[in-house]
């Protein structure tokens, strides 16, 4: 690491804290399937699109580079905990250093359908060790705001359940052995909620009543996104954005835009 | 319920690591390791989940960053535990490990990653009762990408850093971390 590569990581973050509220927000929508949030996602996406921001969505498990890996394995039912937990880190940093973080720099608008948090959920509820999976994570970039949908186990069941069967790992059932997929949904789904409920807790998401009117929620949320446009950047992201800045060629000559 | 992380080290065997500079001497060296072993044997090597093989044949002009391979890399060594050096182990075989945890911090030492972070990722690996190093010239010529990790890690960041593990190794072994074959 070069002394001119820390102080351009440094000129970076001091130009992404210049642009105060002009600057990019990543807004992240959180919560277990069935929720709604894809939903409240893409009406909010075309709200900021129409008030003239320039939006950039990601979602879960999307890198070209390691989904189709995942996709694969997940098949073929050939993935423990770790290893679905190390594949989806991987696929996670590789969509935040090439995807997200180069739109925040740019000034652009990211929302996340699903973050973070949703491995974290997952994977505790998975019964693996919390610390590990900061760790595996690290250096964490925090959302500017995250909402996190919340419904009941029961709500979440009945509306998957609606549409089509729970695939084997989003019914949990690498880890329950219950062969019923449904039956297996709802015990996982309860622990995945669970694990939800503590992180909203320590990492102080917004939570939207998840089964109130679609509309009145979309509004809520808006309104919460107006009122957020004056928080300062996240200052422990600058961790994150050195560590990125030094690890990926050039990223640290990309201009700070609006 | 929160279980321990990792896999459970069977009483039996003799978990063996091996770390080289060129992925194409991993096989013979571990054949030439567990020559002289009374006891049955085998040899777990780099990417046998194919993670590596299947990313190569991917068209993407997105590179992964040193982080995401190190997590693809322990995701590898983990599938690699799971299905070939445990199972190995019970049977009461020598297994020798080309590569192993080693070789994963070599590249993030390589790489400018901090070393807390690495030692946590790979937490879940069980320590290795002996390890080697093989101690050779590398060839003139780097391998494709397929040949071994080292040939990987130098593809994907665009410079030979076969001398980089080479200075690794050396320093691992000066420190009594492992010895050479």
């Amino acid at each position: 690491m070069t002394e001119n590569a820390k102080q351009a990581a440094k000129r970076l973050c001091e130009g992404i804290k210049k642009k105060g509220k002009d600057r990019g927000f990543l807004i992240a929508f959180e919560g277990p399937d069935g929720s709604g949030k894809t939903t409240q996602r893409k009406l909010f996406k075309d709200w900021l699109t129409g008030e003239g921001y320039n939006v950039t969505t990601t979602k879960w498990n999307s890198s070209k580079l390691i989904k189709p890996i995942i996709k694969a394995r997940k098949n073929m039912r050939s993935i423990n905990q770790e290893e679905f937990c190390l594949l989806h880190a991987a696929d996670f940093r590789h969509r935040l250093e090439h995807e997200i973080i180069p739109a925040l720099v740019q000034g652009n608008m990211v929302v996340a359908d699903r973050f973070l948090f949703t491995a974290l959920a997952r994977d505790a509820a998975r019964g693996l060790e919390l610390d590990w999976l900061l760790n595996i994570y690290s250096p964490l970039y925090w959302p500017d705001i995250v909402f996190y949908f919340s419904v009941s186990p029961e709500t979440s069941g009945k509306r998957i359940a609606a549409t089509r069967t729970p695939k084997y790992y989003e019914a949990g059932q690498d880890v329950t052995n219950i062969e019923d997929p449904f039956e297996s949904y709802r015990q996982f789904i309860s622990r995945v909620i669970q694990e939800y409920d503590a992180l909203s807790i320590i990492f102080k998401f917004i939570t939207i009543d998840a089964e109130a009117p679609i509309y009145d929620q979309h509004l809520l949320i808006r309104k919460l996104f107006l009122e957020s446009r004056e928080r300062p950047w996240p200052e422990w992201n600058e961790e994150a954005i050195t560590d990125w800045a030094l690890t990926m060629p050039h990223a640290y000559e990309a201009p700070v835009g609006s | 319920m929160r279980r321990p992380l990792g896999l459970k080290m069977p009483a039996s065997g003799r978990l063996i690591s091996l770390d080289v500079v060129d992925g194409r001497d991993a096989l013979p060296a571990a054949k030439k390791l567990l020559k002289s072993s009374s006891a049955e044997t085998g040899i777990s090597i780099w990417d046998a989940s194919s993670i590596f093989f299947e990313m190569n044949g991917l068209e993407v002009s997105d590179r992964p960053s040193p982080r995401t391979i190190v997590l693809l890399y322990a995701a590898d060594l983990f599938f690699r535990l799971r299905w070939e050096i445990i199972p190995a182990l019970e049977e009461g075989k020598s297994v020798v490990a080309a590569p192993y945890v080693e070789t994963g911090l070599a590249f993030g030492a390589v790489a400018g990653l901090p070393v807390k972070w690495m030692t946590e990722v790979f937490r879940f690996a069980p320590k290795a009762a002996e390890g080697f190093r093989l101690n050779r010239a590398f060839s003139a010529k780097l391998a494709a990408p397929a040949a071994g990790f080292v040939e990987f890690c130098s593809s994907t960041l665009n410079q030979d850093l076969r001398p980089k593990f080479v200075s690794y190794f050396d320093d691992l072994e000066r420190r009594g971390g492992c010895r050479s074959v």
